[in-house]
Protein backbone atom coordinates (compact mmCIF):
# COMPACT_ATOMS: atom_id res chain seq x y z
CA UNK A 1 0.00 0.00 0.00
CA UNK A 2 1.37 3.36 -0.99
CA UNK A 3 0.65 5.56 2.03
CA UNK A 4 1.86 8.72 0.30
CA UNK A 5 -0.95 8.44 -2.21
CA UNK A 6 -3.48 7.03 0.25
CA UNK A 7 -5.74 10.10 0.21
CA UNK A 8 -4.61 11.28 -3.19
CA UNK A 9 -7.82 10.27 -4.93
CA UNK A 10 -10.18 10.86 -2.00
CA UNK A 11 -13.75 10.81 -3.25
CA UNK A 12 -16.79 8.57 -3.74
CA UNK A 13 -14.79 5.75 -5.30
CA UNK A 14 -12.26 5.85 -2.49
CA UNK A 15 -14.98 5.78 0.17
CA UNK A 16 -16.87 2.95 -1.49
CA UNK A 17 -13.75 0.86 -1.86
CA UNK A 18 -13.22 1.03 1.88
CA UNK A 19 -16.83 0.97 2.91
CA UNK A 20 -18.05 -2.07 0.95
CA UNK A 21 -15.84 -4.75 2.56
CA UNK A 22 -16.84 -3.52 6.01
CA UNK A 23 -20.49 -3.50 4.96
CA UNK A 24 -20.29 -7.13 3.84
CA UNK A 25 -18.39 -8.05 6.99
CA UNK A 26 -21.07 -6.38 9.12
CA UNK A 27 -23.81 -8.21 7.24
CA UNK A 28 -21.96 -11.48 7.71
CA UNK A 29 -21.65 -10.93 11.48
CA UNK A 30 -25.29 -9.94 11.65
CA UNK A 31 -26.37 -13.12 9.87
CA UNK A 32 -24.19 -15.25 12.13
CA UNK A 33 -25.88 -13.67 15.16
CA UNK A 34 -29.28 -14.31 13.54
CA UNK A 35 -28.33 -17.96 12.89
CA UNK A 36 -27.52 -18.32 16.58
CA UNK A 37 -30.74 -16.61 17.56
CA UNK A 38 -32.79 -18.88 15.29
CA UNK A 39 -31.21 -21.88 16.96
CA UNK A 40 -31.92 -20.52 20.43
CA UNK A 41 -35.41 -19.38 19.55
CA UNK A 42 -36.30 -22.81 18.22
CA UNK A 43 -36.20 -23.98 21.86
CA UNK A 44 -38.85 -21.41 22.70
CA UNK A 45 -41.04 -21.65 19.64
CA UNK A 46 -40.71 -24.22 16.91
CA UNK A 47 -42.96 -25.17 14.02
CA UNK A 48 -42.62 -27.33 10.94
CA UNK A 49 -41.24 -24.26 9.14
CA UNK A 50 -38.09 -24.28 11.26
CA UNK A 51 -35.88 -25.96 8.66
CA UNK A 52 -36.94 -23.35 6.10
CA UNK A 53 -35.76 -20.55 8.37
CA UNK A 54 -32.40 -22.19 8.92
CA UNK A 55 -32.02 -22.93 5.22
CA UNK A 56 -32.87 -19.37 4.19
CA UNK A 57 -30.40 -17.98 6.71
CA UNK A 58 -27.61 -20.22 5.40
CA UNK A 59 -28.44 -19.10 1.87
CA UNK A 60 -28.18 -15.45 2.89
CA UNK A 61 -24.90 -16.18 4.65
CA UNK A 62 -23.55 -17.74 1.46
CA UNK A 63 -24.69 -14.76 -0.64
CA UNK A 64 -23.07 -12.31 1.77
CA UNK A 65 -19.85 -14.28 1.93
CA UNK A 66 -19.80 -14.27 -1.86
CA UNK A 67 -20.07 -10.48 -1.74
CA UNK A 68 -17.13 -10.28 0.64
CA UNK A 69 -15.09 -12.52 -1.64
CA UNK A 70 -16.11 -10.37 -4.56
CA UNK A 71 -14.70 -7.27 -2.84
CA UNK A 72 -11.28 -8.88 -2.51
CA UNK A 73 -11.49 -11.06 -5.58
CA UNK A 74 -11.96 -8.18 -7.98
CA UNK A 75 -8.52 -6.76 -7.29
CA UNK A 76 -7.36 -7.88 -10.69
CA UNK A 77 -9.94 -5.59 -12.29
CA UNK A 78 -10.12 -1.94 -11.31
CA UNK A 79 -11.42 -2.38 -7.78
CA UNK A 80 -8.34 -1.97 -5.61
CA UNK A 81 -5.87 -0.10 -7.79
CA UNK A 82 -5.09 2.71 -5.37
CA UNK A 83 -5.26 0.91 -2.06
CA UNK A 84 -3.17 -2.12 -2.93
CA UNK A 85 -1.30 -0.54 -5.80
CA UNK A 86 -2.84 -2.95 -8.28
CA UNK B 1 -87.71 -83.16 63.60
CA UNK B 2 -88.33 -79.60 64.01
CA UNK B 3 -86.23 -77.20 62.09
CA UNK B 4 -85.50 -74.08 63.92
CA UNK B 5 -85.04 -71.16 61.64
CA UNK B 6 -82.81 -68.51 63.03
CA UNK B 7 -83.54 -65.13 61.69
CA UNK B 8 -80.35 -63.39 60.80
CA UNK B 9 -79.37 -60.41 62.77
CA UNK B 10 -79.57 -57.03 61.20
CA UNK B 11 -76.68 -56.50 58.82
CA UNK B 12 -75.58 -60.13 58.96
CA UNK B 13 -77.50 -61.17 55.82
CA UNK B 14 -75.46 -58.92 53.63
CA UNK B 15 -72.20 -60.18 55.01
CA UNK B 16 -73.03 -63.91 54.84
CA UNK B 17 -75.57 -64.51 52.11
CA UNK B 18 -77.20 -67.93 51.90
CA UNK B 19 -75.64 -70.45 49.55
CA UNK B 20 -78.74 -70.62 47.40
CA UNK B 21 -78.75 -66.90 46.81
CA UNK B 22 -77.66 -65.45 43.46
CA UNK B 23 -74.01 -64.59 43.28
CA UNK B 24 -73.70 -60.94 44.07
CA UNK B 25 -73.18 -58.60 41.21
CA UNK B 26 -69.69 -57.21 41.40
CA UNK B 27 -69.83 -53.64 42.39
CA UNK B 28 -67.19 -52.00 40.28
CA UNK B 29 -67.10 -48.78 42.16
CA UNK B 30 -66.60 -50.69 45.38
CA UNK B 31 -63.83 -52.83 43.86
CA UNK B 32 -62.00 -49.88 42.38
CA UNK B 33 -62.43 -47.98 45.57
CA UNK B 34 -62.93 -44.29 46.05
CA UNK B 35 -59.40 -43.53 44.89
CA UNK B 36 -60.10 -44.72 41.32
CA UNK B 37 -58.68 -42.40 38.66
CA UNK B 38 -61.52 -43.03 36.22
CA UNK B 39 -63.81 -40.19 37.24
CA UNK B 40 -60.85 -37.84 37.52
CA UNK B 41 -59.66 -38.83 34.07
CA UNK B 42 -63.12 -38.35 32.63
CA UNK B 43 -63.38 -34.95 34.25
CA UNK B 44 -59.95 -33.97 32.93
CA UNK B 45 -60.88 -35.13 29.43
CA UNK B 46 -64.08 -33.15 29.61
CA UNK B 47 -62.13 -30.11 30.67
CA UNK B 48 -59.78 -30.52 27.75
CA UNK B 49 -62.71 -30.93 25.39
CA UNK B 50 -64.16 -27.79 26.85
CA UNK B 51 -60.90 -25.94 26.19
CA UNK B 52 -60.92 -27.15 22.61
CA UNK B 53 -64.54 -26.14 22.13
CA UNK B 54 -63.74 -22.69 23.47
CA UNK B 55 -60.74 -22.38 21.16
CA UNK B 56 -62.85 -23.34 18.15
CA UNK B 57 -65.24 -20.48 18.80
CA UNK B 58 -62.87 -18.32 16.79
CA UNK B 59 -62.01 -18.93 13.16
CA UNK B 60 -58.38 -19.24 12.10
CA UNK B 61 -57.08 -16.54 9.84
CA UNK B 62 -54.15 -14.33 9.08
CA UNK B 63 -51.78 -14.45 12.06
CA UNK B 64 -54.09 -16.68 14.07
CA UNK B 65 -53.92 -20.46 14.11
CA UNK B 66 -56.22 -22.79 15.99
CA UNK B 67 -54.67 -26.02 17.26
CA UNK B 68 -51.78 -25.99 14.79
CA UNK B 69 -49.87 -29.21 14.31
CA UNK B 70 -46.20 -29.56 15.09
CA UNK B 71 -45.91 -26.51 17.31
CA UNK B 72 -43.43 -26.74 20.15
CA UNK B 73 -42.92 -24.02 22.70
CA UNK B 74 -40.93 -23.34 25.85
CA UNK B 75 -41.26 -25.99 28.60
CA UNK B 76 -44.07 -27.77 26.82
CA UNK B 77 -45.48 -30.69 28.79
CA UNK B 78 -46.12 -33.99 27.04
CA UNK B 79 -49.86 -33.67 27.46
CA UNK B 80 -49.93 -29.96 26.74
CA UNK B 81 -51.38 -28.75 23.47
CA UNK B 82 -51.34 -25.37 21.81
CA UNK B 83 -54.91 -24.17 21.38
CA UNK B 84 -54.27 -20.81 19.76
CA UNK B 85 -51.05 -19.44 18.24
CA UNK B 86 -51.03 -15.70 17.65
CA UNK B 87 -48.69 -13.60 15.57
CA UNK B 88 -49.03 -9.92 14.79
CA UNK B 89 -51.58 -9.23 12.09
CA UNK B 90 -49.81 -9.61 8.70
CA UNK B 91 -50.80 -6.08 7.70
CA UNK B 92 -48.43 -4.79 10.39
CA UNK B 93 -45.62 -6.08 8.16
CA UNK B 94 -46.48 -3.43 5.58
CA UNK B 95 -43.62 -1.01 6.53
CA UNK B 96 -40.78 -3.46 5.92
CA UNK B 97 -42.49 -4.97 2.86
CA UNK B 98 -42.89 -1.51 1.30
CA UNK B 99 -39.29 -0.63 2.19
CA UNK B 100 -38.09 -3.86 0.56
CA UNK B 101 -40.08 -3.17 -2.61
CA UNK B 102 -38.71 0.39 -2.80
CA UNK B 103 -35.16 -0.90 -2.35
CA UNK B 104 -35.65 -3.48 -5.12
CA UNK B 105 -37.09 -0.87 -7.46
CA UNK B 106 -34.16 1.43 -6.67
CA UNK B 107 -31.88 -1.31 -7.94
CA UNK B 108 -33.85 -1.60 -11.19
CA UNK B 109 -33.92 2.18 -11.62
CA UNK B 110 -30.18 2.22 -11.06
CA UNK B 111 -29.69 -0.29 -13.87
CA UNK B 112 -32.10 1.54 -16.13
CA UNK B 113 -30.85 5.11 -15.60
CA UNK B 114 -27.25 4.12 -14.92
CA UNK B 115 -26.91 6.29 -11.81
CA UNK B 116 -23.52 4.84 -10.94
CA UNK B 117 -22.18 5.24 -14.45
CA UNK B 118 -19.19 7.24 -13.26
CA UNK B 119 -17.88 4.35 -11.14
CA UNK B 120 -15.56 1.63 -12.42
CA UNK B 121 -17.44 -1.43 -13.69
CA UNK B 122 -16.40 -3.87 -10.94
CA UNK B 123 -17.10 -1.34 -8.19
CA UNK B 124 -20.50 -0.60 -9.70
CA UNK B 125 -21.30 -4.28 -9.71
CA UNK B 126 -20.17 -4.67 -6.08
CA UNK B 127 -22.26 -1.68 -4.96
CA UNK B 128 -25.34 -3.15 -6.65
CA UNK B 129 -24.65 -6.53 -5.09
CA UNK B 130 -24.24 -4.98 -1.63
CA UNK B 131 -27.50 -3.10 -2.11
CA UNK B 132 -29.26 -6.35 -3.07
CA UNK B 133 -27.91 -8.11 0.04
CA UNK B 134 -28.97 -5.16 2.20
CA UNK B 135 -32.48 -5.36 0.71
CA UNK B 136 -32.67 -9.08 1.45
CA UNK B 137 -31.50 -8.48 5.02
CA UNK B 138 -34.17 -5.82 5.59
CA UNK B 139 -36.80 -8.29 4.43
CA UNK B 140 -35.27 -11.14 6.43
CA UNK B 141 -35.10 -9.20 9.71
CA UNK B 142 -38.70 -8.01 9.23
CA UNK B 143 -39.91 -11.53 8.58
CA UNK B 144 -38.04 -12.99 11.56
CA UNK B 145 -39.32 -10.27 13.88
CA UNK B 146 -42.86 -11.13 12.85
CA UNK B 147 -42.35 -14.88 13.06
CA UNK B 148 -40.72 -14.97 16.50
CA UNK B 149 -43.01 -12.43 18.15
CA UNK B 150 -45.52 -15.05 19.06
CA UNK B 151 -48.11 -15.69 21.71
CA UNK B 152 -49.37 -19.17 22.50
CA UNK B 153 -52.50 -20.08 24.41
CA UNK B 154 -52.23 -23.70 25.49
CA UNK B 155 -54.62 -25.80 27.54
CA UNK B 156 -52.53 -25.03 30.64
CA UNK B 157 -51.07 -21.54 30.27
CA UNK B 158 -50.43 -18.55 28.10
CA UNK B 159 -46.94 -17.84 26.75
CA UNK B 160 -45.72 -14.60 25.24
CA UNK B 161 -42.43 -14.57 23.32
CA UNK B 162 -41.12 -11.12 22.40
CA UNK B 163 -38.25 -10.80 19.98
CA UNK B 164 -36.79 -7.29 19.70
CA UNK B 165 -34.39 -6.21 16.96
CA UNK B 166 -33.21 -9.82 16.43
CA UNK B 167 -30.97 -9.50 19.46
CA UNK B 168 -33.19 -9.20 22.56
CA UNK B 169 -35.89 -11.59 23.57
CA UNK B 170 -38.28 -11.87 26.47
CA UNK B 171 -40.44 -14.83 27.38
CA UNK B 172 -43.23 -14.70 29.93
CA UNK B 173 -45.92 -17.18 30.78
CA UNK B 174 -48.74 -17.63 33.24
CA UNK B 175 -51.06 -20.51 33.98
CA UNK B 176 -54.69 -20.12 33.01
CA UNK B 177 -55.74 -20.10 36.65
CA UNK B 178 -53.55 -17.08 37.32
CA UNK B 179 -55.27 -14.89 34.75
CA UNK B 180 -56.99 -12.14 36.66
CA UNK B 181 -58.12 -9.59 34.16
CA UNK B 182 -58.21 -9.46 30.38
CA UNK B 183 -58.36 -6.12 28.60
CA UNK B 184 -58.29 -5.48 24.89
CA UNK B 185 -58.17 -2.34 22.85
CA UNK B 186 -58.48 -1.52 19.21
CA UNK B 187 -57.60 1.73 17.62
CA UNK B 188 -56.30 3.46 14.57
CA UNK B 189 -57.48 3.35 11.01
CA UNK B 190 -55.76 0.10 10.09
CA UNK B 191 -56.71 -1.55 13.37
CA UNK B 192 -60.38 -0.95 12.70
CA UNK B 193 -60.22 -1.86 9.02
CA UNK B 194 -58.25 -5.08 9.50
CA UNK B 195 -59.58 -5.92 12.97
CA UNK B 196 -56.42 -6.13 15.02
CA UNK B 197 -55.48 -4.72 18.39
CA UNK B 198 -53.74 -5.27 21.71
CA UNK B 199 -54.66 -7.62 24.55
CA UNK B 200 -53.40 -7.05 28.09
CA UNK B 201 -53.60 -9.96 30.49
CA UNK B 202 -53.21 -9.16 34.17
CA UNK B 203 -51.81 -12.12 36.03
CA UNK B 204 -50.92 -13.03 39.55
CA UNK B 205 -47.48 -14.16 38.42
CA UNK B 206 -44.07 -12.56 38.70
CA UNK B 207 -44.74 -10.48 35.61
CA UNK B 208 -48.04 -8.77 36.36
CA UNK B 209 -49.00 -8.09 32.77
CA UNK B 210 -48.64 -10.11 29.60
CA UNK B 211 -49.21 -8.28 26.34
CA UNK B 212 -50.34 -9.63 23.00
CA UNK B 213 -49.70 -6.72 20.66
CA UNK B 214 -51.40 -6.09 17.31
CA UNK B 215 -52.99 -9.52 17.22
CA UNK B 216 -55.96 -10.26 14.95
CA UNK B 217 -59.49 -10.49 16.37
CA UNK B 218 -58.61 -9.08 19.81
CA UNK B 219 -62.20 -9.12 21.11
CA UNK B 220 -62.69 -12.79 20.31
CA UNK B 221 -59.28 -13.78 21.66
CA UNK B 222 -59.95 -11.85 24.88
CA UNK B 223 -63.30 -13.61 25.16
CA UNK B 224 -61.60 -16.98 24.70
CA UNK B 225 -59.09 -16.11 27.43
CA UNK B 226 -61.89 -15.20 29.84
CA UNK B 227 -63.73 -18.45 29.12
CA UNK B 228 -60.56 -20.48 29.52
CA UNK B 229 -59.88 -18.78 32.84
CA UNK B 230 -63.38 -19.65 34.05
CA UNK B 231 -63.04 -23.23 32.81
CA UNK B 232 -59.65 -23.58 34.49
CA UNK B 233 -60.80 -22.17 37.81
CA UNK B 234 -63.88 -24.46 37.96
Amino acid sequence: MNLNNFFADFGLVFLLKWFLPFLFLGQLIFLLIVARQIKLMSNLFKTNMDFLLKGANWLLLAITFLGLLFCFGSRSLDYWPTIFGG
Amino acid sequence: MAVIYKAPKEGQEKQNPPATAQPPVEDKTEREGPSSLKPVKRRRKNKRDLYHDIAHEIHPGAGLQIEPKGVKFADKDKDEEALVVLHRHPVTNAPWIILTIIMFFTLFFNFHFNWLGSLPVSLRLTVNYAWLVLTLLVAWSGLLSWYFNVSVISDKRIIDVDFHDLIYREVSDASLEKIEDVTHNMGGLFGIIFNFGDIYVQTAGAKPQIEFLKVPHPAQVASILRKLREAASN
